[in-house]
């Protein structure tokens, strides 16, 4: 039947041109499965406005796409005891004559005659409404022929599209006129029910299908032939330029030239630090005339705290950190991020760090209340995933059910039940009974690595967006097939080369900043309307809410330290002057420190070793194979020993041992020089305690354990010896007690003693400078200064703030306004589209006569001297780039005079045009 | 044209008002004269209004004289500055000359026509298509109802009620000249039936059917929607109607004159009873609700709303109500619907219970008389209940007897059929079911389940 089927569709597929509508099936009963259900979803009725929204719509209730075709089937069939249907006469059935129109319907008409659709749901009635046929037969893939991607130029733009269905039993299906087709851009091209595509104009889109829970989509290219189109391109610099330009090329657009220096300067300083560049350093950078000096500009922003700051700032939006949500947690939360940035960790490690962290990363899951929240803005931020729609339904438009939802889910919190089958379900990438933190494990190496779908493209993605004003998918958290990347070989390739690169973000930035595309001048090309979404120039941006108030500050106070962060690198970079300059005595402190331990005397022991219990009725006497070897116990072959590090001193620690037995307990024990040591034992019941070798105590009692029941003075030899400690139980409960010397320093006495043997290793070393520097009241000073700026950064960065105030409240809230009406995030959600960058009437206001600008303005009015060269700090300053000649005549016309307020009208002026506002 | 519905041809003999001539005037003069709308002053709602004059003060009917009627003088001008329906087609020359015979034999109305709204009246007299003469596939039985003497089951048809021998299961008479559904019959009296149907989301209609056949009358009521329900007080003196438009209303038994009609409903209401006094009407809706109406006022009494399900989650669900019966005897309501819950209360002390908003706090610890349980075959479609026994038929086809302590005794399993509704026989001894495949099956009381038969009686499919 399916074969026949097959070929009578595509029969009349190949009919359907010359307009003839003859049945997609010509013999056979109709599929409730494969047929009916996509003829009510190409009709509309199960979508998610309609009857698949989650109460229907009148009473009739169906399940969003068909994703349950059971219940659909109970619902069509017998549903308001058979109302919908009449097997007898299907006209007048009520589910054809709502669409019909002849019965008032809320959806209006949605078939008509001659209508496929129309066709199947009468002959489906007619042939008495079968059900599932219930053969566990499902579909297994939904192939669309070409697959593209398709290119077609003008006025060639015709293609038609056929749609196969795989099914699991190996049939296949023409469904061409059942499937759901639509078009990603109706500009650029149009599809009709037949799957017959035409293009409307020059660009790309993608033509997406959809059958039942399948959905493909193909690429589609549209070239408009340019008249004395001439391909022209400035040299391409790495591999991003050369896929840019393929792209460009084939649909005629051309690459504009590379950007000026102040320009460059002026962008790239925004992106990385969301500050202007200083005037000093402008006026280096325009008078550099190394071939190199764009690439050593990258590097020395990527390098800096402000950079990492600015773009912590952009990862503390998503992961919604704010002090109201997190409250004290909210600190250490904004430090890890910005650490994150500062200290260019893998992005993997990062993210796996969040998602399993009980620390302060544990804010992650804090700032994300229940699990549906956790579930979305994970799959949003790091898959680029919208998951909400899952909760309820299969996604309508990617491959995730609600199944997958709810396993997602279980990671992440226990005791969740699936909405439809309201049972628990098995966690995504683990097994059911791993505990919380295991599955959480799993979910994170799946999420960072397994899954090359999502994590590297969404993040350099995002990357992408921050430094081309768009997305190569956008919007950038909205991955699916059927919002397809604008150059899928730029995203793949930028992909690869982050995983290849460790996850590096500062790799990935470098890539794209040194790359020509990302240096194009913001002009349109000459020769044509500027294309959107091809990256043929850099974008014009408003500046963002951080970008603007950080821009008009540095204006008004270049002079004065103008950021924290840079206040707490100076405080740091003091601290480590003289941590360095202390650095030269380290032999001398080593020497001093060892000396010192030596006069002091004491001892440093190792973690406890226990072995037994050994039973016989003369277990006190018996030796049990180790008393031979007292010198070395743990060399004895056959023996099983545990440690115990968490055995302290001067405690007593119940031992389980049965009636007549013995265990064994020995641990190292290092001396600064050869010296007297007392030991304190308590046992229960008798003892016999050897020291380095010797025997030099025993005692067979009955008794309960207590601190220093016998003492026994010993004297040492310097460097590692052995204690050994046999506890006897003649009978009932059993412990021991340890204690001897006086506390010693011991994890600085075996820094000393593997400084001593040669033996430091890098972090060993870096702990024992460390332990140097410590010493230092001086660097103490430094070091607890930085620390306390530091720990203000935190508060400050976690309050959104990344410019420093001065703490004086009032200036604070103006600025607050201020940012917020540049669209600074509330963080309510992990949306990156909860950022506006909506220009609005608030704006202008700020701009034009708002508290924060106006007293800015003052400021920088008072602090810009106007003389000639003044003239010129005033454009490097605003402007970052000098006056033309009739720039600095108008100015100095204007000047003349000497007016007071001249100097803040002219700095009002400056900060006002499109030019200081927008990113060029 | 719904092609359903037989299109009048041929000009009758004597035209009547409420069979041939308000549908005329219906079709041809609602859009301007009818409802709010009475342009030039003039409304055609009801013949009561139509013969008041408008603006002009001309006299719309004088019987008799067709010539002096300004409504058939406007009708019949050939000027068409002046004809009516303004804007519109001329009336067909037929239709005229029906309108001219009715004015020319005394423009005849009897009263009880005289103030009914004339689109209800064109509604309650159309003519239904005769039924198909064969079926393609057997019709699922949504009406299932014993005849008076229980020799006959009568079963839901297309267009008709059929008729099958209860010993033989063989169609003895079909019924015609009904709506395209057919929702409820019951037995009214020793000689009739009452059925309630129409035609899903456009009509419904309740129709009094003779059993010993013949032209039906004109609808006792017509509604918006399917009618869904219709059952006879003990006494016999009393007629209630329930349909999808949300609307119950209340007849005299005997004239068919409406008591009352309630529009509280918000969904469907699918089934009705009257208390075994005959005091009360209670519904069965699917907006959740049961709700109590006085018989002779139609005054609400009370709303039951108990029928609700907290899942673990701790999300509460309210279920529709598909059904209701009431014992014969004792003042008991059972209530039964989705998931599978069946309640069994009764009104006076349920509003007794129920007290006042501000009491909600008691109301939830009090210790109440209400009975329920939930049964495990899913939604209850339909119930029928004797003194000692209910019965309750399921989506998922189960037929299941419950005793007083609403503990299942026999379960009968029919499965992948669903039982859309159930019948007592007036002796009370024979309980008949009806499927949605179309089968039809008859079991002897008391119930047992290891001795019925598991076959059908018959299959609706003339």
């Amino acid at each position: 039947m399916l074969v026949t089927l097959c070929l009578v569709a595509g029969a009349w597929f190949q009919a359907a041109p010359e307009g003839a509508s003859p049945a997609v099936t010509g013999s056979g009963p109709v599929s409730f499965d494969f047929e009916l259900l996509p003829a009510l979803t190409q009709a509309g009725c199960n979508g998610g406005a309609c009857h698949g929204s989650p109460n229907g719509r009148g009473g009739f209730s169906m399940s969003l796409f068909a994703y349950d075709p059971v219940t659909d089937y109970e619902t069509l069939v017998t549903g308001g005891l058979g109302r919908r249907l009449d097997l007898i006469e299907p006209r007048a059935s009520l589910l054809l004559r709502k669409p019909l129109g002849e019965v008032s319907h809320g959806g209006g008409v949605r078939l008509r005659e001659g209508d496929i659709g129309l066709d199947i749901i009468e002959r489906w009635i007619n042939e008495g409404a079968r059900g599932p046929v219930g053969d566990g037969v499902v579909l297994d893939r939904l192939e669309i022929q070409p697959t593209g991607p398709v290119l077609r130029t003008f006025p060639e733009v015709e293609e038609s599209l056929t749609a196969t269905a795989h099914l699991s039993n190996g049939d296949t299906l023409n469904v061409t006129s059942l499937v759901s087709w639509f078009s990603t851009n109706d500009g650029i091209a149009e599809v009709n029910a037949q799957g017959l595509v035409t293009g409307k104009g020059r660009g790309q889109c993608a033509i997406v299908a959809r059958y039942l829970d399948q959905l493909v989509s193909v690429p589609f290219v549209f070239v408009q032939p340019v008249e004395g189109y001439v391909w022209k391109a400035p040299t391409e610099r790495n591999f991003i330029d050369t896929l840019v330009n393929d792209r460009l090329r084939a649909l005629q657009y051309l690459p504009a030239e590379t950007c000026d220096d102040a320009t460059f300067l002026r962008r790239v300083t925004l992106d990385l630090t969301g500050l202007l560049p200083v005037v000093g350093v402008a006026d280096e950078f325009l008078g550099d005339a190394g071939a190199d000096k764009r690439e050593r500009m990258i590097e020395q922003l990527l390098g800096s705290d402000e950079h990492a700051t600015y773009w912590a700032n952009k990862d503390a939006d998503l992961l919604r950190l704010t002090k109201a949500s997190l409250k004290e947690d909210a600190e250490p939360y904004a430090r890890l991020i910005r650490e994150s940035w500062r200290s260019n960790e893998r992005y993997d490690e990062f993210v796996h760090g969040l998602l399993t962290a009980t620390g302060a990363g544990a804010a992650y899951y804090q700032a994300l209340l229940n699990a549906n929240t956790r579930i979305e803005a994970t799959t949003q931020v790091f898959l680029g995933s919208r998951l909400e729609c899952a909760k309820c339904h299969n996604h309508p438009y990617e491959g995730w059910t609600q199944d997958d939802y709810y396993r997602i889910a279980t990671n992440f919190s226990d005791g969740v039940k699936h909405a439809r089958t309201k049972e628990a379900i098995a966690p995504w990438a683990g097994d059911g009974m791993a505990p919380l933190k295991d599955r959480r494990a799993a979910f994170a190496k799946w999420l960072t690595h397994e899954d090359d779908r999502f994590f590297a493209r969404v993040q350099v993605n995002r990357i992408w967006a921050e430094l081309m004003g768009r997305g190569i998918v956008e919007p950038v958290d909205d991955f699916r097939s059927s919002n397809p990347p604008s150059n899928k070989a730029l995203l793949d390739s930028l992909a690869r080369d982050f995983r290849e690169n460790g996850y590096d973000r500062r790799h990935g930035l470098r890539t794209i900043l040194n790359s020509q595309t990302y240096q194009r001048r913001s002009e349109p090309t000459d020769h044509d309307e500027p294309d959107i979404e091809l990256f043929s120039r850099q974008r014009r941006r408003l500046l963002d809410a951080e970008q603007i108030s950080g821009a008009v500050k540095r204006v008004a106070q270049e002079g004065r330290r103008v950021a924290l962060v840079a206040s707490v690198s100076e405080a740091r970079a003091k601290a480590e002057g003289r941590a360095a300059a202390i650095a030269a005595d380290f032999e001398a402190w080593v020497q001093g420190t060892r000396a010192a331990l030596e006069a002091q005397g004491g001892a440093a022991f190792g973690p406890w070793q226990i072995t037994g219990p050994f039973e016989a009725a003369d277990a006190f006497e018996r030796d049990f194979g180790i008393e031979e070897f007292t010198r070395n116990p743990l060399s004895v072959q056959g023996m099983a020993w545990t440690e115990h590090r968490e055995w302290e001193d001067g405690k007593v620690h119940s031992l389980a041992m049965p009636d007549r037995s013995a265990v064994y307990l020995t641990r190292t024990v290092r001396c600064v020089g050869a010296q007297s040591l007392t030991f304190a034992l308590g046992s229960d019941d008798g003892l016999r305690f050897w020291v380095a070798g010797e025997e030099v105590l025993t005692r067979k009692v009955n008794r309960g354990a207590a601190p220093g029941q016998d003492t026994v003075t010993v004297p040492m030899p310097a460097g590692e010896s052995e204690v050994l400690f046999k506890v006897w139980n003649g009978a009932g409960a059993a412990g021991f007690c340890f204690s001897a010397g006086e506390a010693v320093d011991d994890r600085l006495l075996e820094l000393l003693e593997a400084e001593a043997a040669g033996g430091l290793t890098e972090t060993l070393g870096a702990e024992l400078r460390g332990r140097h520097r410590s010493d230092d009241d001086e660097w103490i000073g430094l070091d607890g200064a930085a620390r306390a700026l530091e720990a203000q950064l935190d508060g400050w960065f976690a309050s959104q703030r990344l410019v420093f105030d001065g703490g004086d409240p009032k200036a604070e809230a103006k600025r607050v306004t201020f940012l917020e009406a540049f669209g600074q995030p509330a963080r309510e959600t992990s949306c990156s589209c909860e950022r506006s960058n909506e220009p609005t009437l608030a704006q202008a206001l700020q701009m034009l006569n708002g508290d924060f600008v106006a007293g800015m303005v003052k400021e920088a009015a008072r602090r810009l001297s106007i003389s000639d060269d003044g003239v010129d700090d005033l454009y490097l300053a605003i402007l970052t780039r000098l006056p033309t000649d009739r720039e600095r005549r108008t100015v100095r016309a204007y000047l003349e005079g000497g007016r007071a307020a001249a100097r803040e009208d002219l700095v009002w002026a400056l900060l006002n045009t499109q030019e200081f506002l927008f990113q060029h | 044209m719904i092609w359903w519905l037989l299109p009048l041809v041929a000009v009758p003999d004597a035209p009547t008002f409420a069979v041939d001539v308000a549908p005329i005037l219906h079709r041809h003069c609602a859009s301007c004269h009818m409802g709010d709308k009475q342009k030039g002053g003039w409304s055609a709602e009801t013949y009561g209004r139509m013969v008041v004059a408008g603006d002009t003060g001309e006299v719309p009917l004088l019987a008799g004289d067709p010539g002096a009627s300004e409504l058939y003088r406007l009708m019949a001008s050939d000027d068409e500055f002046e004809r009516m329906p303004a804007n519109g087609d001329p009336v067909p020359k037929a239709e005229l000359e029906v309108l001219r015979a009715w004015i020319a034999g005394g423009a005849v109305v009897p009263d009880e026509f005289k103030d009914v709204p004339l689109a209800e009246l064109s509604a309650r007299t159309a003519r239904h298509a005769p039924a198909p003469k064969l079926y393609a596939h057997p019709l699922g039985v949504t009406a299932l109802a014993f005849s008076p003497d229980g020799d006959r089951l009568l079963t839901s048809g297309v267009r008709e009620v059929l008729a099958f021998d209860v010993r033989s299961g063989r169609l003895m008479q079909r019924y015609g000249g009904l709506p395209q559904r057919i929702h409820s019959i019951t037995a009214s009296g020793g000689s009739s039936i009452v059925v309630a149907g129409g035609l899903p989301g456009s009509a419904g209609e309740l129709r009094r059917v003779a059993l010993a056949g013949g032209e039906p009358a004109p609808a006792v009521d017509v509604f918006r929607d399917l009618a869904l329900g219709a059952a006879v007080s003990p006494d016999g003196t009393r007629l209630a109607a329930c349909a999808a438009d949300g609307s119950v209303a209340c007849y005299d038994a005997p004239t068919g004159r409406r008591l009352w009609k309630s529009e509280l409903h918000t969904d469907h209401v699918g089934d009705l009873a009257f208390t075994a006094d005959g005091g009360f009407v209670i519904t069965a809706s699917r907006d959740h609700s049961a709700k109590v109406y006085a018989t002779e006022s139609g005054e609400l009494w009370t709303s039951y709303t108990r029928h609700t399900q907290t899942l673990p989650d701790r999300e509460m669900y309210q279920h529709a109500i598909f059904a209701v019966a009431t014992g014969p005897d004792s003042e008991r309501v059972v209530t039964a619907g989705e998931g599978g819950e069946v309640h069994v209360w009764e009104p006076r002390l349920y509003r007794a219970e129920d007290g006042t908003a501000s009491q909600m706090e008691t109301r939830f610890k009090a210790k109440t008389h209400i009975r329920t349980t939930r049964l495990p075959g899913g939604d209850v479609l339909d119930l029928a209940a004797t003194e000692a026994t209910v019965f309750a038929a399921t989506r998922s086809g189960q037929v299941i007897a419950l005793d007083t302590d609403l503990k299942p005794t026999v379960v009968l399993d029919l499965p992948g059929d669903s039982i859309f509704t159930l019948a007592l026989s007036p002796a009370g001894d024979r309980l008949a079911a009806g499927t949605g495949s179309g089968r039809v099956y008859l079991w002897d009381l008391p119930l047992m389940a290891d001795k019925v038969p598991i076959a059908p009686l018959f299959t609706v499919r003339p």
